[in-house]
């Protein structure tokens, strides 16, 4: 129900009222006005989006963005925070999606599930038309029910294999970008295959995220008969890792294979360094984030490897854009911004083409494939809801990355 | 000895020696700057790690944002947390003075929590980090590679806790802070200024936490949200110290940075925190008074 017919019901079933003047009428008109009006209002309440296909309709399209804005994860939250508001405020000045403007309400997740479900809780209560989340795989799991009892469309980037593949198990969950496991697998593959090296070892973080890496890394081996000679563990936001690096100097490994989030990984670059460890380092994805760029120096990031979604500084095809965001930001944009980015514009083409109608979406989600997004992002969305299958393994010369490999894990 | 000492585990020791030695003194701070006001005015100050970070952030503000040289940078650090200090105790303490304890102390975590936003809200959530007080990063002496910072953070530390002892030990302020600490009615008799006395203790407490901060900005990734952390190992340290006793705190403090570390070298890493905190609990089990003097459970 739109805002017009409400008017025109209301008018045309009080006119008869005052033309007829009998007492029946008199009577009943007063509790039917009043018995519309509340169904009217009813309607216009209720929690069904409302469908942009209503040529008339210039109602906002919401977004809900569970975003960390506070706590240890709102520094991934910047990342991504800053591709959502750059592409919709793009968006918006363009003429929005057929009109509508795009509404983008920022719940914050904080640092633990209690708070993400609260903020799902007040995302959905917002009635969003599509929900963007945080890479966190704990918080997806406690948000998922509700994600599933909610039925709309729900974006985030990476997650833990394990999380993405058996745990979720979810239609309305869709992802933006590799999940852990297919970087994990680039990494060890690449340190196998293309470095020669058999005798890895790991140091990860002591949560989903590290463990859920260090289990991949650790197959991957299996499969080649080997087995890592050494593992280490950190807190999740561990400053001084200084300790497991020591160990594993002794350990006789070639390389180390890190997984972690960016401080213990800018922890870990420059301590290698400090301590003169020169053991070969292969990082997660932390090593294209700009969190970790912007605290490490060429020094420490000189010969690193990185197992990363992409690199928006050195593709050619993201300067444009990436020249774009500085100049209308004055942040370093990374694949969290990109990717999150280019997710904007796919909500904007779904909308713009089947509307808002949830099940619609769904539909065109997973009919979208080959999507070019920013610089050398291509998404094609699987049933698993997974739409990204690639890695770029990257060196660091200096603090300039350059592109080594693009493995694709297969789906 | 838990290893075989060859040369090589000889050199990784020492190194991690220093390492912790340079946590420990980090936490000795801490503790002190809990004791402190715990000693003055027997409230338990959950704002501390909070403004251990807040030392770092002005330490970036000064020397990062503002230019000003680093040396000079650690001495504006320590007036503004001084200043800074003397505000916290206006709002956060005086208004509740003669409250019960819990209520004081609730007192001191809101301010904890509003000091964290407070930081989020005017450096965002991006890590920030100091450069190093002496522009060496490391020193190598026979095959150890020492990283300066953790150095010069030992001897920062040793400088500030000697001073601190010499203030207690041969001034008259120390002295009259000290009776304020034991007994605030007879001191008051006295004719000490106990407001005045209370008040240096916290401008003071504030300062010290101010130069943790500092110290630790170079080696560790500041973010606003890494108070806790913090506040729980210098309150282990205070714990282990006999809540209560300066140079017990200095004790505990060093002994758990140099502990953990040797627990993460050569047990696990995976449960070093574990370990420690299983460590408190049993010195709050079985030596209560702490390595040095006092009941803890008297005071806690």
């Amino acid at each position: 129900m739109t805002g017009a017919p409400e008017v025109t019901l209301g008018n045309s079933s009080a006119a008869p009222v005052h033309r007829a003047g009998g007492y029946v009428m008199k009577r009943f008109a007063l509790p039917f006005v009043v018995l519309v009006s509340i169904v009217v209002a009813a309607c216009g309440g209720s929690g069904t989006p409302t469908p942009s296909g209503t040529a008339a309709s210039t109602e906002p399209i919401k977004i809900g963005l569970l975003a960390a804005t506070t706590s240890g994860n709102a520094l991934l939250g910047e990342s991504y925070r800053g591709g959502v508001a750059f592409a919709v405020k793009e968006i918006n000045a363009a003429g929005g999606i057929k009109g509508r403007q795009i509404v983008v309400k920022t719940s914050d997740i904080g640092g633990d599930n209690t708070t993400a479900v609260n903020a799902l809780n007040e995302a959905v209560a917002d009635n969003p038309v599509v929900l963007i989340g945080h890479p966190h795989s704990t918080a997806q799991i406690a948000q998922n029910a509700l994600i599933k009892k909610t039925g709309v469309p729900f974006f985030y980037s990476g997650s833990s294999v394990k999380v993405t593949q058996s745990i979720l198990d979810n239609p309305w969950i869709f992802r933006i970008s590799p999940n852990d496991g297919v970087m994990a697998t680039a990494a060890t593959q690449y340190v196998l295959d293309k470095l020669k090296y058999t005798k890895v070892a790991i140091l990860y973080s002591n949560e989903e995220f590290g463990i859920a890496g260090r289990d991949v890394i650790t197959e991957v081996l299996a499969k080649r008969g080997l087995k890592p000679v050494a593992q280490e563990a950190h807190e999740v936001l561990a400053q001084d890792v200084s300790a497991q690096l020591l160990k594993l100097k002794t350990s006789g490994a070639e390389i180390i294979i890190g997984w972690a989030t960016p401080i213990p990984t800018a922890a870990t670059l420059r301590q290698l360094k400090e301590l003169q460890i020169n053991i070969p380092y292969m990082g997660g994805r932390s090593m294209a984030l700009a969190a970790v760029l912007g605290l490490s120096k060429a020094e420490q990031l000189d010969g690193a490897y990185g197992s990363v979604d992409s690199v928006i500084s050195v593709d050619p095809l993201a300067a444009e854009w990436t020249k774009k965001y500085k100049a209308d930001t004055g942040k370093e944009p990374d694949f969290f911004t990109a990717a999150y980015y280019d997710l904007v514009y796919m909500i904007k083409d779904w909308i713009g083409a089947v509307g808002t109608d949830p099940a619609a979406l769904r539909k065109a989600i997973l009919e979208t494939q080959n999507r070019k997004g920013v610089g050398s992002n291509i998404y094609s969305f699987k049933p698993t809801g997974e739409s990204v299958f690639t890695a770029q393994v990257i060196k660091y010369t200096g603090s300039t990355p350059k592109i080594l490999e693009t493995v694709t894990v297969a789906p | 000895v838990p290893f075989e000492l060859g040369s090589g585990q000889i050199q990784d020791f020492i190194q991690v020696l220093v390492n912790g030695l340079a946590m420990g003194a980090i936490y000795a701070l801490i503790a002190v700057s809990f004791v402190l006001v715990y000693k003055a005015v027997g409230i338990v100050n959950f704002a501390a790690g909070e403004l251990v970070v807040l030392g770092g952030y002005i330490g970036v503000v000064l020397a990062n944002e503002l230019h000003i040289p680093i040396w000079i940078a650690l001495a504006g650090t320590i007036v503004l947390m001084s200043v800074f200090g003397y505000i916290f105790m206006l709002v956060a303490y005086q208004p509740l003075r003669g409250q019960p304890f819990l209520v004081v102390a609730i007192s001191t975590l809101a301010f904890g929590i509003i000091i964290t936003n407070g930081i989020q809200w005017a450096f965002g959530a991006a890590p920030r980090k100091l450069e190093t007080l002496l522009d060496v990063p490391t020193v190598t002496i026979g095959g150890i590679h020492l990283v300066v910072q953790h150095l010069v953070i030992v001897v920062v530390t040793v400088v500030t806790l000697v001073s601190i002892n010499y203030l207690f030990a041969r001034t008259s302020l120390g002295h009259r802070m000290m009776a304020t600490a034991q007994d605030t009615e007879v001191s008051r008799l006295l004719g000490i200024n106990v407001d005045r006395m209370v008040a240096i203790t916290f401008v003071l407490s504030c300062a010290l936490a101010g130069i943790a901060g500092f110290l630790l900005a170079p080696i560790f990734y500041l973010v606003p949200t890494m108070g806790l952390g913090l506040a729980l190992k210098g309150f282990a340290a205070a714990i282990i110290g006999g809540f209560g006793e300066v140079r017990g705190s200095i004790i505990g403090g060093i002994g758990i940075g140099v502990t953990e570390i040797l627990l993460a070298r050569y047990v696990s890493s995976s449960y070093r925190d574990l370990l420690i905190f299983a460590i408190v609990l049993a010195f709050l089990f079985f030596r209560s008074e702490g390595v040095l003097s006092s009941r803890i459970g008297q005071k806690v």
